[in-house]
């Protein structure tokens, strides 16, 4: 059961769409009455795998399990090796009922074995019904070499994994070795190994020998290679190899793989018993699907698109309605009263509209919760199977980011974690030698920086070893030798696509996504990615991702007449101070602060707005002693501390930065803007970026 | 779809635009392809987009400038909860008194050209487009589009009115 409330809640409404969408396609598949359209099934067959995938990510064994049956048998299915005939119609539909039933409790945790074990029952049916006629039919089985008592030992896994690897055009072998009873053990052992290397070992069957004080073995071997490599694989074991497939049916077999066509002699002639298939589940059984399984509503992301528009628009009508009122009441003779009533209710309807923009637009806002605890999942599962033990820290998995982001990014996320895992973990007894704790950290994080969301993903192990990947960068060409690099840009190299296998960073085994690709999809988000490490230390991987839709915690300040949002994140502190303590003279004023003195500037000014204004002379706020004081904000720009003269302090608040567009992207210090009441907009600045474009002045 | 309703639809889009001229008699309507550009004015210079790179054409809201903007670029402002940044092709001359329009550009760029007055949406037939590429036209071209990135160009009266390429505009 899934414990975590959230995780529960996101589960329950992914997997309620997968089973509407099932269960719909298992409906039509029904109703065409053999005439199977290819697309259903696969699309049931894709839909399946998802339900079992994200059920696994959950641990949620069982469903992932019984998933997995059904997956098998719409996989045959859709490779034509089941004939869809009515009766196997409606069994998946009542499968897939069946199905849908167990999910909502499985997650809760209230399913009983007793109701998997039926549903499980049902499939094995099926897929009985389906294997019992395909063996007898079955050309890719019948009509390897195997003797017909040979074949009655293959269970009905390995007949699936030899359709498998026929299907994959893999090449069928029969190895037949002996070995010396007293070394059978390890000789067995050391020769299974070497054939799990280049291909899958999938049964072994007993054989005749020569001598009483041999036993022989008669090996089923699926590999893509030439029979002269399977001779040369078993020659230490003096291994005899043959072709399992006969010559025709290779040819037959690759032709028709070709043209993409089913194999012939498995039309839907066969019969399926009817009683043997029915009521395996019990009545009553699937009622429970008729409960929705989530009590949220799905929404196409660009109907919040257009709400948000219209809400907008409804906003700046108020505002032209209330102008127009304002010139009526000029006319009238109403007092000062009706006035202020009249203009205090129509800021309040408008600040309701903006209210309901932002709560808009954060329904397309998710948090990474889910997408970390996967990953962290992953990144233990695969520590598991690579024998390394390791702990998995997440923090900031609250942070909220546009759907459309935490989407894209889900797959970069995993990718550097394999990568963290595979390459940048060393070994239990390498870590012990290091002088290490054997278990190693992971640590994923999320935080709001500046107006970005960083993701960084960092691991306690071997590092990278700049001098190393230096060398490689210079063998594969991709740097001089004479140039002359940075620490930054000699990490970066590892992010180059034919250099992935700089230093300790290799690809990560049988996937075809490099850090080039992670990097790509990171830069079309518009984000960036960082690396940080210190060799035998840590290795910090950031993807620093975008402005766009992020919510955050802004000071609205006025400048020049105009408003503008910086996010607190910027803000060290807001003061106010007498202008006899400002020092200096236009352009090079500075201010006392936490017993420093840092340099002034005005917002205004950096801006491009206006000239220095004479900040002795135009106080613009007065303090509470009734002293007139300067608003300052004191923010930082690379390193140093900087103060910014305002007009005046506005407020703050949460807001939604929204992009302004691939021009928006070309304008240094600014990370985008916001709506505010009114029809205005407010520029949302970055100003360590906007301070450093101006550092001449600092 | 015919080019006749290619040119309503465009019309309905762009709100209280009215056509300057019908596209092609409907006899016609196979034979000839018709470009449709919206005509615009601007700065007392006229210029033309085509319809179908435009998204509708609304009262320009007030416009917040942005900090060292490139040249052309008024500024910022919201239409229907889009950020648009609103390039204003005559910056020299500006009316300020007269209630100036935003003509929104389709795609990425979230683009919007302000306009003193729209003129309306005219159709127009192969021969009438004259390339800006010719060199034999250079100098009008320049002379037309005053420095702004343009493919071809039509004249209306005595007026060259350059059609404004809105993606080379988008990358400036």
């Amino acid at each position: 059961m899934i414990e975590d409330k959230a995780l529960l809640k996101d589960y329950l409404s992914e997997a309620e769409e997968l089973l509407d969408s099932l269960l719909a396609d298992l409906d039509s598949l029904a109703s065409s009455r053999g005439a199977a359209d290819t697309n259903l099934i696969n699309r049931a067959f894709r839909t399946v795998h998802s339900l079992k995938g994200l059920s696994g990510m959950m641990g949620l064994a069982e469903v992932q399990s019984v998933a997995h049956d059904f997956e098998d048998i719409l996989d045959d299915l859709r490779l034509g090796q089941l004939a869809l005939n009515e009766q196997t119609s409606v069994a998946l539909q009542e499968a897939g009922a069946g199905l849908a039933a167990l999910v909502g409790g499985a997650a809760r945790g209230s399913t009983s074995e007793n109701d998997f074990d039926r549903l499980r029952q049902l499939l094995a049916a099926i897929a009985t019904k389906s294997r019992e006629r395909t063996s007898k039919e079955d050309g890719g089985l019948a009509s390897l070499n195997l003797s017909d008592r040979e074949r009655a030992l293959l269970t009905e896994y390995e007949q699936h994994r030899i359709r498998e690897n026929l299907r994959a055009g893999r090449s069928l072998y029969a190895i037949n070795v002996a070995f010396e009873v007293d070394k059978l053990d390890k000789s067995y052992r050391a020769l299974s190994s070497k054939l799990d290397e280049t291909g899958e070992l999938v049964t072994t069957l007993p054989d005749k020998t020569t001598a009483a004080s041999l036993v022989g073995f008669k090996i089923v071997f699926a590999a893509s290679l030439k029979e002269g490599e399977v001779k040369r694989l078993v020659e230490p074991w003096d291994g005899r190899v043959s072709r399992l497939e006969r010559s025709t049916w290779r040819k037959a077999g690759a032709a028709l793989r070709a043209a993409g066509r089913r194999m012939p002699g498995r039309a839907s002639s066969a019969k399926v018993a009817g009683t043997e298939l029915d009521a395996v589940l019990p009545p009553g059984f699937a009622q429970e699907a008729l409960q929705p399984l989530s009590p949220s509503v799905r929404v196409e992301m660009s109907q919040i698109d257009e709400l948000s528009g219209l809400a907008h628009e409804l906003s700046i009508g108020v505002e032209r309605l209330t102008a127009m009122a304002e010139i009526s009441l000029d006319a009238s003779n109403l007092g000062a009263r009706e006035r202020f009533d009249l203009r205090f209710g129509a800021r309040q309807i408008q600040r309701e509209f903006i209210e309901l923009e932002e709560r808009l637009v954060e329904l397309r806002m998710v948090s990474l919760a889910q997408t970390f605890t996967r990953a962290a999942r992953l990144a233990g599962r695969l520590a598991r199977e690579l024998g390394k033990s390791v702990t998995v820290e997440v923090a900031g998995r609250e942070t909220q980011l546009d759907k459309v982001i935490v989407d894209r990014v889900g797959d970069s996320i995993y990718h550097v974690l394999r990568n963290a895992v595979d390459h940048g973990l060393e070994t239990r007894d390498e870590r012990r030698l290091a002088g290490k704790p054997a278990r190693g950290t992971i640590r994923l994080e999320a935080r709001l920086e500046g107006t970005r969301a960083v993701i960084a993903i960092t691991d306690d192990g071997r590092g990278i070893d700049l001098d190393e990947v230096q060398r490689q960068a210079i063998d594969a060409g991709v740097v001089a030798p004479e140039e002359e690099l940075s620490e930054e840009e000699t990490l970066r190299l590892i992010l180059h696509p034919g250099l992935s296998t700089a230093g300790q960073i290799s690809p990560v085994s049988g996937r075809g996504v490099g850090l080039d690709a992670v990097e790509r999809t990171i830069h079309e988000l518009g984000g960036e990615v960082r690396i940080f490490s210190e060799k035998g230390r840590w290795t910090t991987f950031e993807l620093a991702l975008p402005t766009t839709l992020v919510m955050i915690s802004a000071f609205i300040v006025r400048a020049s007449g105009w408003r503008y949002a910086i996010n607190v994140a910027q803000i060290m502190e807001l003061v106010y101070v007498s202008p006899e303590k400002i020092l200096g003279r236009d352009g090079k004023r500075s201010v006392e602060w936490r017993g420093a003195t840092i340099p002034l500037v005005e917002l205004g000014y950096v801006l491009g707005l206006g000239g220095a204004r004479r900040l002795d002379q135009q106080p613009r706020e007065v303090a509470g002693n009734g002293s007139m004081k300067v608003p300052l904000l004191i923010t930082y720009a690379a390193d140093r501390n900087v103060a910014l003269a305002v007009e005046q302090f506005d407020e703050q608040r949460e807001i939604v930065v929204k992009s302004l567009g691939s021009l928006g992207r070309k304008l240094k210090g600014v990370a985008g803007a916001v709506d505010l009441e009114g029809g205005d907009v407010a520029l949302v600045l970055d100003i360590p970026s906007l301070l450093v474009l101006r550092s001449t002045r600092l | 779809m015919t080019d006749t309703n290619k040119n309503a639809k465009a019309n309905s889009r762009l709100g209280m635009v009215l056509p300057l001229e019908l596209a092609s008699a409907d006899s016609e309507k196979d034979k000839v392809e018709v470009t449709s550009v919206l005509m615009f004015e601007v700065g007392g210079a006229a210029y033309a987009i085509g319809v179908e790179q435009t998204e509708g054409v609304v009262d320009c809201p007030r416009i917040t400038p942005l900090p060292s903007a490139p040249e052309g670029v008024a500024g910022l402002t919201s239409v229907r909860g889009r950020m648009t940044v609103v390039m204003d092709l005559g910056s020299n001359s500006v009316e300020q008194n007269i209630k100036r329009r935003l003509i929104l550009v389709k795609g990425d760029s979230q683009l919007g050209l302000v306009a003193d007055r729209i003129e309306g949406v005219v159709g127009l037939e192969p021969k009438k487009l004259r390339s800006l590429e010719k060199s034999k036209e250079r100098v009008t071209a320049q002379r037309a589009t005053l420095g702004w990135p343009a493919k071809s160009y039509f004249k209306r009266g005595k007026r060259s009115v350059p059609i404004i390429d809105v993606e080379r505009l988008a990358e400036t």
